[in-house]
């Protein structure tokens, strides 16, 4: 029969059932329970299978964002051969893989090459940062800027496929978030609604007074008053919910519960709190903000989070606060060796801890930005001095956007490690092996996920369905 | 029409009459292509899809014959049909699963769709006929049957008219997609309820589109079956109550006193009665008391703030396109319109037609905020037509009328509006949506634009119309746009005036109107539409008129819950919502006695005033960060859809321990502050804090409960603080009911 009389189970859910099954699994937290007696966490929905037979529930992803664009021809992709306007003065190195080099500003990633594989070949048209961030990130094929992201990025479309899932955490957690590029918000949920974004975790986290957000109340007192109150709008907030036919009455409720759990419960907030850690294990990290947001990422998927994001900006990156080594902004190569040490020791340790703690094929960590940088090197006046960057109208070497090829580092998540997929031309131009575009990248994620790319649910603002990654397929390379 | 007890058709008997069918005679057009819907190959998900899937690509529904047919026979080699042995067919063993097909099995040997194509392919496979007739008419049988029953299957019947006259009973072929996901469709048409509903189900055979409604009802007898609704107030109650009473479902009582003021002020208002206004309601004997406040209400300036603020979130009334002094003018202009009462036709055509400098003439930021001529076509169909038309930029609309040359066509009418860009502060030089400076609309003559079907220039036409008016193109579009003839004008406003006064459309999506998504009751929306129009488009007349029924002072609370009671589309009973971010950060506020801080704004600025989304570049306050959090559309979208009433974690953090709402209680000169000097006991303080957060005072319980906190406390200040938090924190307060 082309139409079967009870299809589609995902079809059969009503929107409140869906909120209802999204927000579930919080009720299986006692505190909840107390705090919220009016039985709305009774209904949690966690039995309910989004649609696809290969669910994979307990994956996750780490993703490490160079926002603005790392050169790859300096660090993972080097070009010794390559004529002196665009090669680098950083010489190539190798690794504990033979036959595989990196420069050598990054001697300890190099020693784990075992445990990652290199994409080489990855390449779009996005030439702007907004452009480029959104191919990437959410698969829009637009070449051209926009203020903010028309389609859903992969993150929340794996919040939302995850949102049956059962844990005291959010599911999606931004550790620095991956969110804008100046005015431009570059990932966001677009239709699948602000409640797929992400808890978003800001500030620096080697900070002494670092505290997470919203979710400190600093003292043990503080954290009584607000059970008490708790207590007492639990006795006073009794309105019918069923009232309510939308679901957002028992989503507000469970909401709520998760906002008081994670604010006063120790253990979910342990999950943040690297005071935990022997003081070797921060150091190996890197006491800077890239490092522990590193060890605060491992902490959260550790901890059952679905998605973590953290990007890489700030301070560490120089005089502008990102990668992005235009002439006017930075001295790229000044720039790139500034950031290097705590770039290359942060994601070494990232690797090395994935694997020595077991989480290798359950989580997969990647390392990008939204392109590569233009291998032939610009000589033009810096804009202003500072931090990796000549005093302004100082004629200095820059290196501007490259969508055309960058690479992407892969660990964990049960890939093949230890290879180099896919090359660029002489120069790093442009890939003459293996180009493969971000819709194989969010195909290869999405894979991982367990999330099917045609059923997943996803519908835009008209109720069209959506497709996921459409033109792409996993990257077959990466399969064990 | 109520048809008893219906027995499930015979679907073996259909199957062997649509195989005979087949066997006799198989037209391309008529039947392979029915085949290639019915089994789903040509969905948008399938190898409907731009991209096709597995390299086999179809036109999406259909609507291209003749290249599904080449992909067909010609594509791949030929190798997708197999002449000598038909039922080898790669189409078949994909179809039927035989060999490993991506989307499963979609039919089988013994079904009819497999005979069509067999037999299709065994007689040469041809190719859609030179004099094909398309489907003039599809009519379904019942269109609209009330059953009872606590479940049913309700068959229907489909029948195809041709252009030729010729008729063909196509039920079993036809694609039925039901609005309500429970409820299930068969392949040969019966719809089936596991429990009492209502449901429309969209049924489409070739180009033919036709819509059935089917509600299953409980049973009822005896005294039970007496309907004991209360008497109609107006037209509004006349058609829910008769619909209410089709379905044998009677209506909630009236909402109490303080529940009807504080509803009415939230939609007419966006703010909470005072406690002082909510005890003189109370104690106003007058019976046309509530007439009286309907008129008391939409006389106060706040009513203006109100529609300000719905048609700013529409027209994208935004910093970085209009920057903050167009943002200013223009939503101050639609303020001053809607507080004068500027018939809703007059305004539209003033906002239409407007050209000049951005500062001199506020309508003509709508031109500045939409700058290319396919962005301008949508937005100018979706907000003003309740036509949502963008899917036939790329292909014929789905589930519309509308086709990709009248799409393009539509476009061109709105090439040649230009801007004379004075100057130009943008602050950031790579973001080239952001205006900083005056600008100047300009009106220059039609552009050419390609319609990227035909790869030749698009000819301007209004939309659905022949031909383009004389005149000044602009006026011209106004002009028929507004026009009492072109009742989609008048209709998609009055749906969007009762969402905002009822909490759902007549039609859902509010502007989504289109034949093949009806309205919840058809004649109620047109005989409003009659009434929008007479009355010289009054939004005013319009709003006093659904706030005055008995429908919309309903009590959210039925004695009788249940599936119909519950379904929205019935307002059996008010529908409760989550409150917007303005307004619960405004009742955040009014309760608590302290404003909230926006940037840019003078202090004391209500949420519900403010003129745009981001007044100071990247700059946010605290009330600035509220509403972005609670779901404020940064106005990048001319949709009611960008604002989000969706509950999120960090809405929850914010609430529970934000920073604006610490301040507001702990803050020197607050309601608290000034009811602990007051020298009250505990009891007065709760009521008060009661009365000034829900309007409305304790219930016994709530009243033991919070003094019982007092007694608690180490303090009374800590105890009040803690009593307030609860109550801002408290649904009463986030959701309208």
């Amino acid at each position: 029969m082309p139409q079967t009389r009870r299809g589609n189970p995902l079809k059969r859910l009503r929107r409140r059932e869906l909120l209802r099954a999204g927000l579930g699994g919080f009720a299986s937290l006692s505190l909840a329970d107390v705090l919220r007696r009016q039985a709305a966490a009774s209904e949690a929905g966690g039995g309910k299978q989004a649609a696809g037979g290969r669910e994979r529930h307990d994956t996750a992803v780490i993703l490490v964002w160079l926002r603005g664009g790392c050169s790859h021809l300096d660090t993972f992709d080097p070009k010794p051969e390559a004529p002196r306007e665009f090669r680098g003065p950083f010489a190539p190195i190798n690794t504990n893989v033979p036959g595989i080099q990196l420069t050598e500003l990054l001697p300890k990633i190099a020693q784990v090459a075992d445990r990652f594989t290199l994409l080489r070949s990855i390449a779009h048209d996005g030439g702007g940062h907004p452009a480029g961030s959104l191919q990437v990130l959410s698969g829009d094929r637009d070449a051209a800027d926009k203020p903010a992201p028309v389609h859903p990025d992969w993150m929340s479309v794996a919040a939302f496929a995850r949102r049956h899932r059962q844990s005291a955490l959010p599911n999606y957690i931004a550790v620095n978030p991956v969110d804008r590029y100046d005015n431009f918000v570059i990932a966001g949920p677009a239709y699948l609604g602000p409640s797929f974004g992400p808890f978003q975790v800001t500030g620096n986290p080697d900070a002494a007074d670092f505290r997470v957000p919203n979710l400190d109340l600093g003292s043990d007192a503080a954290v009584q008053r607000l059970s008490d109150r708790a207590t007492l709008a639990g006795r006073l907030d009794r309105i019918a919910r069923g009232l309510d036919t939308s679901g957002a009455m028992e989503a507000c409720d469970r909401f709520e519960a998760q906002a008081l759990s994670l604010l006063t419960s120790p253990e979910a907030r342990k999950a943040f709190d690297l005071s935990e850690e022997a003081d070797a294990v921060r150091e190996r990290y890197g006491r800077n903000a890239w490092g522990q947001q590193c060890l605060m990422a491992r902490r959260l998927v550790e901890a059952g989070v679905s998605v973590v994001t953290t990007e890489f900006d700030g301070p560490l990156c120089g005089r502008v606060a990102n990668w992005d080594d235009h002439a006017v902004n930075h001295h790229v190569f000044e720039a790139l060796a500034y950031r290097a040490p705590p770039f290359d020791q942060a994601v070494s340790a990232l690797i090395e801890d994935l694997y020595a703690r077991g989480l290798d094929q359950r989580v997969m960590v990647i390392v990008t930005g939204e392109f590569g940088r233009t291998p032939r090197i610009s000589h033009v006046a810096s804009s202003g001095g500072g931090v990796a960057s000549g005093a302004a109208g100082t004629v200095q070497p820059g290196r501007d956007h490259w969508p055309r090829a960058n690479t992407m580092l892969f660990a964990g998540g049960g890939i093949r490690t230890g290879a180099v997929i896919g090359a660029t031309d002489r120069v790093g131009e442009d890939p003459i092996d293996r180009r493969v575009g971000p819709d194989d990248f969010l195909a290869t994620l999405y894979h991982h996920l367990g999330i099917d790319r045609i059923h997943s649910g996803v519908t835009d603002f008209s109720g069209r369905p959506v497709l996921l990654a459409p033109r792409g397929e996993p990257i077959p390379e990466l399969s064990g | 029409m109520l048809l008893g007890m219906l027995l499930l058709p015979e679907a073996a008997r259909a199957d062997q009459a649509a195989i005979e069918q087949a066997a006799a005679a198989v037209s391309f057009d008529r039947d392979v292509m029915a085949v290639l819907s019915k089994g789903g190959c040509n969905a948008g998900t399938c190898h409907g899809n731009l991209n096709g899937k597995g390299g086999f690509f179809l036109s999406l529904r259909g609507q291209d014959p003749a290249a599904d047919w080449q992909e067909l026979v010609a594509s791949a080699d030929g190798r997708r049909i197999n002449r000598i042995d038909p039922s080898r067919s790669l189409i078949l063993l994909k179809a039927t699963a035989e060999v490993p097909h991506g989307g499963g099995r979609r039919f089988g040997r013994e079904d009819p769709e497999w005979a069509v194509l067999e037999r299709w392919i065994r007689d040469a496979a041809a190719g859609p006929a030179a004099d094909a007739v398309g489907v003039a008419e599809l009519i379904v049988e019942p269109a609209d049957a009330v059953v009872s029953g606590e479940q049913a299957d309700v068959p229907l019947t489909v029948t195809a008219e041709f252009a030729d006259g010729s008729r063909r009973d196509v039920t079993r072929m036809a694609v039925y997609e039901p609005s309500d996901p429970l409820v299930d469709v068969t392949a040969d048409g019966v719809v089936g309820f596991d429990r009492p509903g209502l449901a429309t189900v969209t049924v489409r055979y070739l180009r033919g589109q036709a819509v059935a409604r089917v509600a299953v009802v409980p049973p009822r007898e005896g005294e039970a079956a007496l309907w004991r609704g209360p008497e109609p107030a107006n037209i509004i109650d006349e058609q829910v109550f008769a619909r209410l009473q089709q379905l044998g479902v009677e209506p909630a009582p009236a909402a109490s006193d303080l529940v009807f003021l504080r509803r009415l002020s939230l939609d007419l208002l966006g703010v909470l009665p005072t406690p002082d206004e909510a005890k003189a309601f109370e104690a106003d004997q007058a019976s046309d008391k509530r007439e009286q406040l309907v008129d008391r209400l939409l006389a106060r300036p706040e009513w203006a703030d109100v529609w300000a603020g719905i048609w700013s979130d529409l027209l994208r009334v935004e910093e970085k396109t209009l920057d903050a002094k167009g943002v200013e003018l223009f939503h101050a202009w639609m303020r001053q319109s809607f507080a004068e009462g500027t018939p809703l036709d007059a305004f539209v055509r003033e906002i239409v037609a407007a050209r000049g400098s951005t500062y001199d003439v506020p309508p003509a930021n709508f031109w500045r905020a939409h700058r290319e001529p396919i962005i301008r076509a949508e937005t100018t169909a979706q907000v003003f037509l309740g036509a949502r038309i963008g899917c036939a930029k790329c292909h014929n609309h789905p589930f519309d009328r509308w086709l990709q040359d009248e799409y393009h066509d539509w476009s061109a009418v709105f090439t040649g509006i230009d801007y004379e860009i004075v100057k130009n502060e943008r602050k950031d030089d790579l973001d080239k949506h952001e205006f900083v400076g005056e600008q100047i609309v300009q009106l220059n003559d039609f552009q050419e634009r390609k319609n990227p079907r035909t790869d030749a220039p698009a000819t301007p036409r209004l939309l659905g119309e022949e031909g383009y008016p004389d005149g000044d193109r602009l006026e011209a579009l106004a002009a028929w746009m507004t026009s009492p003839a072109n009742r989609r004008f008048a209709r998609s406003q009055v749906n969007r005036i009762w969402f905002h006064c009822m909490g759902r459309g007549l039609v859902e999506p509010v502007d989504d109107l289109r034949d093949t998504n009806p309205a919840s009751h058809p004649e109620l929306l047109e005989q409003l539409t009659d009434h929008f129009i007479a009355s010289g488009h009054d939004v005013r007349g319009l709003v006093r008129l659904i706030c005055t029924s008995q429908t919309y002072g309903l009590a959210s609370q039925h004695p009788a819950p249940g599936p119909l009671v519950d379904d929205p589309q019935l307002y059996a009973r008010a529908i409760v919502r989550r409150r917007s971010a303005e307004r619960i950060l405004d009742a955040q506020v009014a309760a608590l006695g302290v404003a909230a801080r926006f940037e840019g704004y003078d202090e004391g600025t209500r949420a519900g005033e403010l003129a745009g989304v981001e007044r100071v570049r990247r700059k946010a306050a605290d009330g600035d960060e509220f509403l972005r959090l609670f779901g404020k559309p940064e106005r990048l979208l001319a949709c009611e859809c960008e604002r989000s009433n969706e509950p999120t974690l960090s809405q929850a953090l914010t609430l529970v321990g934000g920073p604006g709402l610490n301040r507001r209680l702990a803050a020197d000169a607050n309601r608290l502050t000034q009811l602990l000097s007051a020298d009250l006991s505990p009891e007065a303080i709760v009521d008060e804090l009661f009365w000034a957060a829900l309007v409305r005072p304790p219930t016994a319980d709530e009243k033991a409960s919070a003094v019982e906190a007092f007694a608690a406390a180490a303090t009374p200040r800590e105890a009040a603080e803690d009593l307030a938090w609860a109550l801002v924190n408290a649904k009463e307060l986030l959701f309208r009911n």
